[in-house]
């Protein structure tokens, strides 16, 4: 039986939108053309390392998990790169943002049109097992440099180590001496640490637009969240990406104080755990015509957010770089507190650590963002983010939440299976009481 | 269990069966603690420097169902048969639990062995080894780490261990690997004097039994029953590369095809004991050493690829033909370096390969035929 539309809330357009959807296309132009334009063009992941380049000056940085992604939203372009991945022999079960890029790269054709774009070197932390392999086969193919740097897993907190952190610090500073080698270029420590101010501001500053999502009703839906984080993916730590997130921020803050909801018809409230099907994000869309909407995820939030966790649990946004009273002497200095910052990201905590942590996150997150069901993507693209996801489930069951798991994968068209998806979702909130609301 | 009346080799495999009543009744007989850990990279010297006996954990090539709430179906089959092994309780015997970081796949079964399957001392310990050990920065890492888990193993034993007991647990760990390597030398021979079904039963016992004793019986193998061998038509001279690989039945199969398998690179084989702890001053060092310098598992091999001339070194030494390069499924570190390694070996080696994807059961049937096949394929090359 459907249920008559029941709009109960008012709702509009984000109007920083369009700005994201062109930092993305500009970034992508700029990846496709730093060569013309005389700039260094340095691959690793998205997000990543990518503000260490930074003090080199005049760079762009192509990240390989959101190019990844990109492609493997149009299976039409995906699918062959695909292939030409596991033509040559490599998994196909491995990485599937790493099978799109290499993919693309072996045949040699960009997304954004013309040539798959060569880097001049690879810079990449390895804290899942295929960050270092993944750009130690594409410098081979190139035949370009590559610098690993290993990111060790441990707990944060009290049972930190600091010489975890002197390991890591080190190996960044290493990085930077090996950049100035194979670049040429001298490396400017006041770049870098405006970079790693501009990215602590930036994660901070969405770790509170997604606070805001607490917010009955939701001001931002998950769907548009995963382009929106974006600019945090692919231009980390840039003047361009603080000036966004600063904006997103006061916009959010008015949907919030003029009850601004993203689906007018909300009544009831879901994290979506795991990365997404990038080329079936409809799938937000079939649990929004029972009025559910996804305020999230551990993913989402944790990736590109710097968040305090108290010893009571709850997360906060961390407080702003010029209340922290860091003060920048040398190079060592920024390393180590990026280093800090960097292994001390709640993702690593969970994710590439621990699941018991991992459970405890999710918990909290459910708690904190007044959700009232889980859903969970088996996503076989990637062993990294879908750690522990069964054992999170096992978890999220004995404290008496519903939750539903549906395999796919985030950027392979060919791992989904569209029909038996929707039905099991469909039959999930079903479950909970939702019916279809009509049309009319 | 009775041992004494067979041949050393096949009290190894007897050892290997039935592992369990073997830790159980070292228990019983030494009143000592068994601690499992996962993965290579577990400093076994600490271990046996603290008076425990290290067993690692394997998996039994059973098809299981109780692992499917725990772990997602994509990660490798060998950590979830491992886990395996603990959720049905076939590990009760174990004190405490460990790993060396490693890869991904294995942290899961780590976890959710941590999660549910409860040691008899609550012991459970996770030393994060480098990924990097080309890095400079990673000796003194690992040094402090090594350090810190000899402190949690003294505060769990409640007693310290000394110098004296840690140049013990480095001395014994030394003559394991000093040993093994004596017996895999015999298979350079163009008779070879041992089988590589063999070497993996010897290499597996080593894993999952008291070191001394294995010691006793690798000085015993060498010393009574080495000089009454004959050796074997070596056939085609075949390596073994790849994932974790414990199926001695496979092995056996393909090296009653003609071949015999002269050397491998796989973590329950070379890799496992290829070198030694040097000796120093400080012991915790020495073994931090060790570990820095071990044949890597590719996970920890970038950026240069040093596993490439360990492989290619082997090739020469033992004048391998050809390899089957073995991959437990969703295993993405050895995903990543077969495609390379077989073009690095055929084209510069001239050695073909034959890759075979495994999971906890392997279908022998359709292996053999593609054995047969590549073998034969050799041989007209030849």
């Amino acid at each position: 039986m459907k249920q008559v539309l029941d709009r109960r809330y008012q709702t509009r357009p984000l109007q920083n939108w369009n700005k994201c959807r062109e930092l993305r296309l500009k970034y992508y132009q700029d990846v496709a053309s730093a060569r013309q334009q005389g700039k260094l063009l340095i691959g690793g992941s998205a997000g990543g390392l990518s503000i260490l380049p930074s003090g080199l000056g005049n760079a762009v940085w192509f990240g390989g998990e959101t190019y990844g992604a990109t492609v493997g939203a149009d299976p039409a372009f995906s699918y062959p790169c695909m292939e030409a991945t596991e033509a040559a022999g490599l998994g196909r079960d491995t990485c599937v943002y790493f099978r799109n890029y290499f993919g693309s790269m072996l045949l040699d054709k960009y997304y954004f049109g013309g040539s798959f774009p060569k880097a001049d070197f690879y810079v990449q932390s390895h804290s899942c097992d295929v960050h270092s392999k993944w750009y130690q086969a594409a410098s081979e193919h190139f035949g370009v440099p590559f610098f690993g740097i290993d990111m060790p897993p441990g707990p944060w907190g009290e049972d930190r180590t600091e010489e975890r952190v002197n390991y890591f610090a080190g190996q960044l500073l290493d990085a930077i001496d090996w950049m100035e080698k194979v670049s040429g270029r001298k490396y400017d420590d006041e770049k870098f640490a405006r970079a790693v101010i501009n990215e602590w501001e930036s994660a901070r500053l969405w770790a509170e637009i997604c606070v805001l999502n607490q917010t009955v009703p939701a001001p931002l839906d998950q769907k548009s969240m995963l382009v929106l984080f974006l600019p945090m993916m692919v231009l980390r730590g840039t003047d361009r990406s603080l000036e966004f997130y600063r904006e997103l921020k006061a916009e959010v803050e008015e949907r919030v104080r003029d009850g601004i909801a993203a689906l007018a018809t909300e009544r009831y409230r879901y994290l979506h755990e795991g990365i997404p099907p990038w080329h079936f994000l409809r799938v937000f869309r079939i649990l929004e015509e029972y009025g559910a909407v996804s305020l999230g995820s551990l993913y989402m939030f944790a990736m590109a957010g710097h968040w305090d966790v108290g010893e009571d649990g709850v997360w906060r946004p961390l407080p702003p770089f010029e209340r922290l009273g860091v003060q920048f002497k040398n190079r060592e200095d920024i390393a180590r507190f990026y280093a800090e910052t960097y292994i001390g990201n709640i993702n690593y905590q969970g994710s590439f650590w621990s699941a018991a942590v991992k459970s405890r996150q999710v918990l909290q997150i459910y708690d904190q963002w007044h959700a009232e069901g889980v859903v969970m993507h088996l996503n076989r693209g990637c062993k990294g983010t879908g750690g522990y996801m069964l054992e999170n489930r096992l978890e999220l069951i004995k404290a008496g939440i519903p939750v539903v798991a549906y395999e796919g994968n985030a950027a392979d068209r060919r791992d989904f299976d569209e029909a038996q998806v929707i039905d099991r979702l469909e039959s999930f909130v079903e479950s909970q009481g939702l019916t279809k609301i009509s049309r009319e | 269990m009775v041992l004494k009346e067979k041949l050393v080799m096949d009290r190894f495999a007897e050892v290997v069966k039935n592992r369990h009543d073997y830790a159980r009744e070292w228990k019983q007989r030494t009143g000592g603690r068994v601690m499992g850990y996962f993965c290579t990279y577990m400093p076994e010297e600490i271990l046996i420097a603290a008076g425990m006996m290290p067993v690692r954990i394997l998996g039994s090539h059973e098809p299981q169902d109780v692992t499917e709430r725990h772990i997602y179906s994509m990660f490798c089959p060998f950590c979830r048969d491992c886990l395996a092994q603990g959720l049905k309780g076939r590990f009760e015997y174990l004190d405490g639990i460990g790993m060396a970081h490693t890869c991904l796949h294995i942290r899961q079964a780590y976890s959710s062995w941590v999660l549910h399957v409860p040691t008899k001392q609550n012991f459970s310990y996770y030393i994060s080894m480098p990924a990097k050990p080309q890095s400079p920065r990673a000796r003194p890492f690992l040094i402090k780490e090594l350090e810190a888990f000899k402190k949690a193993v003294e505060e769990w034993i409640g007693r310290p261990v000394t110098n004296k007991d840690l140049d013990k647990g480095i001395e014994v760990m030394n003559t394991n690997r000093r040993l093994m390597r004596q017996i895999y030398e015999l298979r350079k021979a163009d008779k070879p004097l041992v089988t590589g079904t063999e070497c993996m039963q010897m290499v597996c016992a080593s894993q999952c039994m008291d070191k001394e004793e294995h010691n006793k019986l690798l000085a015993e193998f060498i010393k009574n029953e080495l000089p009454k061998r004959t050796g074997r038509d070596a056939g085609t001279r075949l390596m073994i590369i790849g994932s974790e690989d414990d199926d001695t039945e496979f092995l056996a199969m393909a090296e009653s095809l003609g071949a015999t398998v002269v050397a491998d690179d796989h973590c329950t084989g070379s890799r496992y004991f290829w070198n030694e702890a040097p000796k120093s001053e400080d012991r915790i060092a020495a073994i931090a050493d060790r570990y820095i310098a071990k044949v890597p598992c590719p996970e920890k091999d970038w950026e240069e690829r040093r596993r490439w001339t360990h492989i290619s070194k082997l090739v020469d030494e033992y004048k391998v033909q050809g390899a089957l390069m073995i991959q437990q499924k969703f295993c993405d570190p050895h995903e990543f370096d077969i495609p390379p390694l077989m073009k690095m070996l055929k084209e510069k080696k001239n050695v073909p390969s034959l890759f075979l994807e495994f999971d906890v059961t392997v279908p022998v049937g359709q292996f053999r035929t593609r054995v047969e096949a590549f073998l034969e394929t050799m041989q007209l090359e030849m």
